[in-house]
């Protein structure tokens, strides 16, 4: 599972489940922390259409950690303010890139997270998709 | 001008910092933060867009601290920003690649991926709904449960929420004006002095900061006739936008941080003077905003013309738009300025002595 499909699983994932599925990590392994869970601000760069100028739009608040497991890092940044999920992240994700076998069970339960989302995500677009609009003029064509 | 300052009062402030709290606490029901951010969306939406920081927990709670005030809410964000590191730059973003949730055309009917109203208040009749007095949470509960049922139910296979940009056609007809690209690098204008004349991206990172009121009175100011915009609503969009950065220990890889939800407008301005294609603003501003976008886009085009108007001085648009400066500066008119007042009633006195003194003689 690569970094950006174990973020966003992890991102939209409750606090609760992610420090669930750390907990046991954090009690059988020795985990280092290389950068302390810590608040960050993450500036929004973006472009824009007339003269594809980037710009910059503003910022967004995160938290950010990295810790140390069994010799290979690991890292989070994830939107709000939610430091104990920062870490829980930096700690799953030192278990994604390190060769235990505890990977497993982690990453088949972020894939039935990661259905989870999906559905949800579908179900928005359904309700917005229920305003979709066709307008009529009345007497000309365009 | 010249400051002189005052002391004294320190038990009066006391008592006055006090009876905010007495204002902010009346009433028997706490404010909870929770239904703030929730149900006060489009509130919190203008604060994180003039605070230029999107956090709505804490834009919730800079409303509960300040008593539902803009101004203050916004004094409140920056200033808690500035105590922060900033650690990261996102990638590039771009509203193409926004999750839709709203989109428009005023000038065309028919687009590519279709119009879809989303949240809007501009169907709905502007009359007071007597009956929210009486409504209870169990109701709302069961509102929404009838709601989601009676969705059409989801289709299967792909569910795109993306769709292609409605002026890429004009674009492809060659009707839309040229313009020369800008591949400079970003001026930040939360690290640097506003550089004048502005570049582009100064501009927009300014606009999109500035306070919704003054944004939309200006752009106001401009169609009625202060400026020369005439302008159609090419695409207004609001959705998601999906951040990354990069991964630290995979540079070649992005990480991602989280969505933010913005509101984003190409606005069609009409033929320049003398020019060939169609003129277009841009807007984009963080939460939902139609109004602030759109006005966004108006200021955009006018402050690319070589007219003599408000709206076209970029020293006037740019630099009275910041709610925390333009708040901060009249509101430090009711401080004490009792030495420079008092000196202004001296001279005074003295021209009015003199000239009953040439009078009498």
């Amino acid at each position: 599972m690569e970094p950006r499909r174990f973020s966003k699983i992890i991102e939209k994932c409750l606090a609760e489940r992610v420090k669930e599925l750390a907990r046991p990590i954090v009690e059988q392994h020795q985990v280092t922390v290389i950068r302390k869970p810590a608040k960050t601000l993450v500036m929004v760069r973006m472009r824009e259409t007339v003269a594809k100028a980037e710009f910059y739009l503003g910022e967004l608040l995160a938290a950010e950690a990295m810790v140390e497991l069994e010799g290979a890092k690991g890292f989070s940044l994830l939107m709000g303010d939610d430091l104990d999920k920062a870490f829980s992240a930096a700690v799953l994700d030192a278990l994604r890139r390190s060769q235990l076998p505890q990977w497993e069970t982690v990453r088949l339960a972020l894939e039935r997270e990661e259905e989870r989302q999906r559905q949800e995500e579908r179900r928005e677009i359904c309700r917005h998709n229920a305003s979709r609009v066709q307008f009529n003029t009345l007497d000309v064509e365009y | 001008m010249g400051y002189v300052a005052v002391t004294g009062g320190q038990e009066a402030i006391q008592a006055s910092i006090q009876l905010l709290k007495e204002y902010r606490s009346k009433g028997e029901r706490p404010v909870g933060l929770q239904v703030l951010r929730d149900r006060m969306g489009l509130l919190i939406d203008r604060i994180m867009s003039e605070a230029g920081l999107y956090a709505p927990d804490y834009a919730a709670l800079a409303l509960k601290q300040c008593e539902g005030s803009p101004e203050e809410a916004v004094f409140l964000l920056r200033a808690y920003r500035s105590t922060l590191p900033r650690n990261y730059t996102s990638r590039t973003v771009s509203g193409d690649q926004m999750h839709i949730r709203r989109r428009i055309s005023s000038a065309f009917k028919d687009i590519p991926g279709g119009q879809i109203l989303g949240p809007t208040y501009d169907y709905v009749h502007r009359l007071l709904d007597f009956g929210l007095l009486e409504e209870t949470e169990g109701e709302l509960r069961q509102w929404r449960q009838e709601f989601e049922a009676g969705l059409p139910a989801s289709p299967e296979g792909e569910l795109p929420d993306t769709a292609p940009r409605v002026l890429d056609l004009l674009r492809a007809e060659g009707l839309i004006e040229q313009v020369e690209e800008d591949h400079s690098q970003p001026c930040d204008v939360t690290m640097e002095k506003l550089p004048l004349p502005a570049p582009r991206s100064a501009i927009l990172q300014t606009l999109t900061r500035a306070d919704t009121g003054f944004v939309s009175g200006l752009a106001y100011s401009d169609i009625r006739g202060f400026g020369m915009s005439h302008p159609t609503i090419g695409e207004l969009r609001y959705g998601s936008l999906e951040i990354e950065v990069d991964y630290p220990l995979d540079e070649d890889a992005a990480w991602y941080v989280g969505d933010i939800f913005v509101t984003e407008v190409e606005g069609l301005m009409g033929t320049r003077a003398g020019g060939e294609g169609i003129g277009v603003g841009y807007g984009c501003v963080i939460g939902r905003n139609d109004t602030k976008a759109i006005a966004m886009s108006v200021l955009d085009h006018a402050l690319t013309l070589q007219i003599d108007s408000p709206t076209s001085d970029m020293e006037f648009v740019l630099l009275h738009g910041d709610c925390l400066e333009m708040n901060g500066f009249i509101s430090h008119l009711k401080l004490p300025h009792y030495v420079t007042f008092q000196s202004k009633l001296d001279s005074l006195r003295k021209r009015k002595r003199r000239l009953e003194d040439e009078q009498g003689n």
